[in-house]
């Protein structure tokens, strides 16, 4: 087997609040190969987003270890695209500012050595260009965009953090049909030209068969089957599964 | 208000571009503009700044000023050189109504500007980190809250800051009663600003984009200053506004105690003062700094409430 990019082994993830607590992940183990796209699917609560949060380090694991293979690179290397792209993005910086940000952090990650002012305008310029924006949207603030262009630019900031892994969180579920498959197209290109590895979370089977080689399925924070997508998509095991795949038959599969 | 870009270098190459037309700043300014009282508010406070910085000229003009005594003039009527009338030493009226109000405001105004600074910090990293850190902060500002304030005041106002240290040249110098109100009301006025900044915070850390900045490795203090403070900027622009109409008046108290602005230096606090005991001999000398008193604050009050329906429109939707 291929050397792991990113191991979860055992993860467990409780909420508390006061004396309530949620188990949002259970026992749950895979692996990333570098280069490899694996779904995550299941109904919402079944605790996608949370494991998606914790290999990008926004949540910290109840139990369980999460190995993501070392970098040279002294900064975040799994970097995360959001669900609504309209919430991820800060209302009040236009997208050039929004697309700085990455490489402020980075040059601060790297000591001030290597981007200044110039340089930065122009990994912006292209950044925003390598996910399909025009010049002119990079003057725009987020709610002149439209929701496609948005997720364009939530996507643009991720890769300029030069990431190896790409949690992308539902990140089409909050457009319009259209839309959807344009930016699925450019997810798949971008993943083939930088040699991505993506962790994709859906509640859309039809959409993770398109997307994914591999797919794990979570029921209430357990994965309960796990397989090549287009077998799981033919011969589901599972009665769960089953009922996933025949709700993504009911809408126009991409 | 609104963070626009300050134009790059790029910006200049690719002119040609259009400014969209709705920008947000626009869409506030339209909406402030449909609030009637707050527009003429904002015209009554711009053109009394303007008059009271321009107060100089006035002495210049009327040939006095505002520590002038003129014995022979004691309770003049309103007259040419004197457009309204001279107080129980003779000193022009007018003039000091002007630097009374160049003390008023600029009380007002830096002790409110202070008060938000504090306030803001205090908020923003209570609201930011919650937990421990949150709990003691919001405690230490209840028990200012619930600090019966104008005794503190009034004991803080009579420190001796000579026997503190400072420099004589400063301590008995007459601007001293004017570093020392500002401080002192500062002091107690954060604690609005505090809350409101750290109710703010605490829902915009939850914001995803807060989290997409953490995924790439943004620092909290980055964090802090780049995204949530952006985002809780439009309440304290109200609640400073507002409480400039306050702290006027808690200058005036002040002054009206003897613990505040300090004669010679005129405050429309202690203006007042002076006039009580005339209040029926010269009524005037009471109407005319009252009246500043309460057309100023409620200037502010009015400019503050059109501020808060040009800036947040769903609260004032709630509201009717």
């Amino acid at each position: 087997m291929q050397a792991s990019l990113v191991r979860a082994d055992g993860l467990q993830i409780v909420f508390r609040s006061g004396r309530a607590t949620h188990v949002a992940a259970q026992d749950v183990t895979f692996n990333l190969a570098p280069g490899e796209s694996v779904g995550l699917v299941g109904e919402s609560g079944s605790g996608k987003s949370s494991i998606g949060q914790a290999i990008a380090g926004l949540l910290q694991p109840s139990a369980g270890t999460i190995d993501i293979a070392p970098s040279t690179a002294p900064w975040p290397t799994v970097q995360m695209v959001f669900q609504d792209p309209a919430a991820a993005l800060n209302p009040r910086r236009p997208v050039r500012r929004l697309l700085a940000e990455p490489l402020e952090v980075l040059s601060r990650a790297m000591a001030r050595t290597v981007l200044q002012g110039r340089a930065v305008d122009d990994l912006v310029v292209a950044a925003a260009r390598a996910v399909g924006l025009r010049d002119e949207h990079l003057q725009s603030l987020p709610h002149e965009l439209s929701g496609g262009q948005r997720q364009r630019v939530c996507i643009a900031r991720a890769l300029l953090m030069q990431p190896r892994v790409l949690i992308l969180d539902e990140p089409t579920s909050a457009l319009d049909l259209t839309v959807q498959a344009q930016i699925l197209n450019l997810l798949s290109d971008l993943r083939r030209e930088h040699g991505l590895t993506y962790l994709f979370i859906s509640h859309d089977l039809a959409v993770v068969r398109h997307m994914c080689e591999r797919v794990l399925v979570l029921q209430h924070g357990r994965v309960v089957e796990t397989g090549a997508s287009d077998q799981i998509f033919a011969a589901p095991a599972q009665a769960y599964t089953r009922r996933l795949t025949e709700a993504a038959q009911m809408q126009p599969a991409i | 208000m609104t963070v626009q870009d300050p134009a790059p270098s790029l910006e200049a190459e690719q002119s040609g571009i259009t400014q969209p037309a709705h920008t947000p700043f626009s869409m506030v300014l339209r909406r402030f503009l449909r609030h009637r009282a707050a527009v003429v508010s904002a015209v009554f406070l711009a053109s009394l700044v303007l008059v009271c910085v321009a107060a100089p000229l006035f002495e210049a003009w009327l040939g006095t000023t505002f520590a002038d005594q003129d014995l022979f003039g004691r309770y003049a009527p309103p007259s040419p050189g004197h457009p309204l009338g001279q107080d129980e030493i003779g000193r022009d009226v007018l003039i000091r109504l002007l630097y009374g109000g160049r003390v008023s405001l600029l009380v007002g105004v830096a002790a409110a500007l202070c008060a938000a600074v504090i306030g803001s910090l205090v908020g923003l990293l209570a609201g930011f980190y919650g937990g421990r850190l949150d709990a003691l902060l919001m405690r230490f500002t209840d028990g200012v809250i619930a600090l019966p304030i104008l005794p503190f005041l009034i004991i803080l106002s009579a420190i001796d800051l000579k026997k503190l240290g400072v420099p004589q040249t400063i301590a008995l110098s007459d601007e001293v009663s004017l570093y020392r109100i500002v401080i002192v009301v500062s002091l107690f006025g954060w604690t609005t600003v505090a809350r409101l900044v750290r109710g703010g915070a605490l829902s915009v850390r939850q914001r995803e984009y807060v989290r997409a900045a953490l995924a790439l490795g943004a620092s909290n203090a980055r964090i802090m200053r780049v995204h949530v403070l952006p985002n809780v900027v439009s309440p304290i622009v109200v609640a400073v506004t507002l409480s400039i109409g306050h702290l006027i008046l808690v200058e005036s108290t002040l002054s009206y105690l003897g613990v505040g602005i300090q004669l010679p230096l005129p405050s429309w606090g202690n203006m007042l003062v002076n006039a009580q005991d005339l209040i029926y001999s010269a009524p005037a000398l009471a109407i005319y700094p009252g009246l500043m008193i309460f057309l100023t604050v409620i200037a502010f009050n009015f400019l503050g409430d059109g501020l808060q329906d040009a800036l947040d429109p769903r609260a004032t939707s709630q509201k009717r």
